[in-house]
């Protein structure tokens, strides 16, 4: 059904650029049905979205150079033809090589197993147990719009939230990240672009022993009324007067999930999202509030080491509180992690989602943050100090030591 | 006596379709053709002014009167917000027309004879090839009387009329106005601003719509030839707009085995690139789909020199392509701006 209507989008779209913000989202709708294991229901069903991507706006290069990559994994088709086509269009997915299929990390059930029989354990560069919690570097990019550039969408403590997680992590009593391995981004400067070059520098940067943590408190919103869950992360420069703007201007969440998934090669990667605040005159626009969905919970937690919180389930909102100048979730993050920084993140969840729970209904609200993560056996702790005994130095305080201890 | 026009069909239908080309019964398309205007005029306010080299030759004369009425409309046609302002015009559409003819050539390659009123036999042409030409300079102006925009516009007219084409009825129609004699020196001259007036109109109305492209976008809907033969069972994606699949059909289907045979899967490509070219999202990519077509026309032109149906679309697309060319470049299209070596604008 979600195929037809899309298709009847599609002969709605008129112009040029509408068809082509409708092919971007047919794309995503697309990515949507990856796994590392799918169905060939599900890569069927992709392959004719992309082709319906590609006869929208035939230009949409990346509609080509996926369709080549489920052609492959299905084993019909012409992938070549496909990839060719993507070429000549010089498509951005296939300049970064994406691969939604192929894992960075090995998946689930092999981590699992992993435990007790050590044949199919993590990749050959890896280092370190990655069963224990240590890791050798930590690196963080936190996001955080409260001002945006369509005024109606503003919200009131996301910046605050953002600020206070990138502190905290920065703090040697509390996150120990190395100051110059948390990059914050807020505001006007979160733009989509900025965004990408965020996730793309985390993806860079961490390696196999290292934790990656991805924080971002924005608005999510999904693509249509009935659909469960944010398709799209909206950023500063986010137009949301129209779905072709959202399409063209909003990050998908897919995409997030892809980096986590397939780019970064941490074997820790914790994501903490808060996308779902319901202020804002968010009727004037063509946003529908969501949190995330089961399926983005799924998709994270493929491979090892991943673990996703967020704010609230699909259906809930996530509350600002003026007392607290800071959303609920987010403040009680914040104090979890202080009181319990060596605790791996399931439990600091369990504590957080009690408080926020708690507070929440006695404000007469419903507000349930969700934890997934991809395995028991590794452990996720932010604030666990990273092998390198100055990694939580501020990089003036690194060079400083550096001196004092004549490295 | 019902079996029998199907068993003509039957019999007939190999015929009319058999190899590859355009066949007896012709399948078109429509492609909407979108041409963005390559400069930004400064107002809503125009004026058209149109003069003719020569006032007190008949064609010259009849062009100019035609193209100022056609111009102006055109103009408001594809921009509503446009208006015809003569005293105070923020625009100033000047046009001269330099050459203009227009001549119809009968053919007796066939003889067909018949009994005259004296009982004399009589030779009645096979086909006319019907030929017309007008030139004109055009150019756009501020009314402070900055430069905007020019081009050199040669517009020109040839169709061959024969007895057995679908197109009998429009060669009666222009027999009709154009008597057999009616090119030569000694026809009668009072004829001729009537024979040619057809011919004249439609080079007006082709020269009008590319003054119009210039100014503002338009939206023209140009009916557009297919191949046909093994090729037919593609041509459905293309009545249904599946330009994507169209082409990637005639892509990866192996060639046809003869090379002037294969000319017309080339030529249907070049369409489908053509058509792809006006949905494009932005100039860039336009101006790519026009010229992977123009080289898929050129390469069914050289592949089979025969076709005399390739030579039209190469000139169309090329009108495009030097929009979107302009469109693709930084700070192109702006107002104020002479494009280079363009123009023969005073």
């Amino acid at each position: 059904m979600k195929l037809i209507a899309a298709i009847l989008a599609l002969a709605a779209a008129g112009c040029a650029q509408q068809r082509c913000a409708v092919s971007k989202d047919l794309v995503v709708r697309a990515l949507e049905l990856v796994s590392a294991a799918p169905s060939s229901g599900d890569l069927s069903n992709g392959l004719m979205l992309l082709k319906q991507a590609e006869e929208a706006c035939d230009e949409n290069g990346d509609a080509w150079y996926y369709r080549s990559l489920f052609e492959r994994k299905l084993g019909r088709g012409n992938p070549q033809y496909a990839l060719g086509k993507a070429r000549e269009r010089n498509a951005a997915a296939l300049r970064s090589a994406e691969d939604p299929f192929t894992l960075s990390t090995p998946a689930r059930g092999v981590a699992a197993v992993a435990h007790d029989t050590p044949a199919p354990g993590p990749p050959a560069r890896a280092t370190r147990d990655y069963r224990l919690p240590a890791v050798s570097g930590k690196w963080a990019l936190v996001v955080g719009v409260s001002q945006f550039h369509n005024p109606r969408l503003n919200l009131r403590y996301t910046r605050n939230d953002a600020q206070a997680i990138a502190d905290l992590l920065r703090d040697p009593a509390s996150g120990r990240f190395r100051a110059d391995h948390v990059r914050l981004i807020a505001d006007a400067e979160a733009t989509a672009v900025n965004i990408r070059a965020g996730l793309n520098w985390l993806a860079r940067n961490a390696t196999e022993d290292d934790l990656a943590a991805i924080y971002i408190a924005t608005h999510g919103t999904a693509r249509e009324q009935d659909t469960a869950g944010a398709n799209y992360v909206v950023t500063y420069d986010t137009d949301v007067d129209s779905l072709d703007g959202l399409y063209s201007t909003a990050i998908p969440m897919v995409e997030i999930t892809n980096v986590v998934r397939t780019r970064i090669r941490a074997l820790k990667v914790a994501v903490i999202l808060d996308t779902c605040h319901s202020q804002g005159a968010l009727a004037q626009t063509v946003t529908i509030p969501q949190s995330v969905s089961p399926q983005t919970l799924d998709r994270i937690r493929e491979g090892t080491g991943r673990a996703i919180l967020a704010a609230s389930r699909t259906e809930e909102s996530s509350y600002e509180l003026p007392k607290y100048s800071h959303g609920l979730f987010t403040y009680y993050l914040l104090q979890g992690l202080r009181q319990q920084k060596d605790a791996p993140l399931d439990k600091v969840y369990s504590w957080v989602a009690a408080q926020v729970a708690n507070e929440a209904g006695a404000n007469g609200w419903k507000q349930h943050p969700v934890f997934g993560a991809s395995d028991e056996v590794s452990p996720i702790v932010l604030g666990i100090a990273p092998a390198d005994p100055t990694g939580w130095l501020s990089p003036a305080g690194h060079r400083s030591l550096q001196a004092r201890l004549g490295w | 006596m019902t079996r029998l026009p199907l068993i003509g069909w039957i019999v007939l239908c190999p015929v009319l379709l058999s190899g590859q080309g355009f066949g007896k019964i012709k399948k078109t398309v429509v492609l909407e053709r979108r041409l963005p205007a390559a400069v930004q005029l400064p107002g809503k306010a125009f004026n058209v002014a149109v003069s003719a080299e020569k006032p007190q030759d008949p064609c010259e004369k009849l062009a100019a009167d035609k193209l100022q009425s056609m111009v102006e409309t055109d103009l408001i046609r594809f921009n509503s917000d446009l208006e015809l302002n003569p005293d105070r015009p923020d625009t100033l559409v000047v046009l001269k027309v330099l050459i203009c003819n227009a001549a119809a050539t009968p053919h007796y390659d066939t003889l067909l004879t018949g009994k005259g009123k004296n009982g004399q036999q009589q030779r009645q042409p096979s086909s006319v090839t019907v030929d017309g030409r007008l030139q004109v300079t055009y150019q756009a102006r501020t009314r402070a009387g900055r430069f905007l925009d020019a081009e050199p516009i040669d517009v020109k007219y040839h169709h061959e009329f024969d007895q057995v084409s679908g197109a009998v009825t429009e060669t009666r129609k222009i027999l009709d106005k154009i008597p057999h004699g009616a090119r030569h020196k000694e026809a009668d001259a009072e004829d001729e601003p009537r024979t040619i007036e057809d011919v004249v109109e439609i080079l007006v109305d082709r020269t009008a719509q590319r003054v119009a492209a210039r100014l503002v976008n338009t939206n023209e809907r140009v009916e557009v030839m297919l191949a046909r033969g093994a090729l037919d069972r593609f041509n459905r994606q293309a009545d249904a707009g599946q330009w994507t699949s169209f082409v990637e059909a005639l892509e990866t289907m192996p060639p046809l085995p003869r090379l002037d045979d294969d000319a017309y899967r080339l030529y249907n490509i070049g369409v489908g690139d053509e058509a792809l070219g006006y949905k494009a999202d932005d100039p860039g990519s336009a101006r790519r789909y026009f010229e992977q077509a123009v080289m898929q026309y050129r390469k069914a032109g050289e592949a089979n020199p025969a076709e005399k149906f390739f030579i039209e679309p190469v000139n169309r697309i090329e009108i495009a392509l030097e929009h979107y060319k302009q469109l693709s470049q930084p700070a192109a299209g702006s107002a104020g701006k002479a494009p280079a070596q363009k123009g023969k604008g005073k």
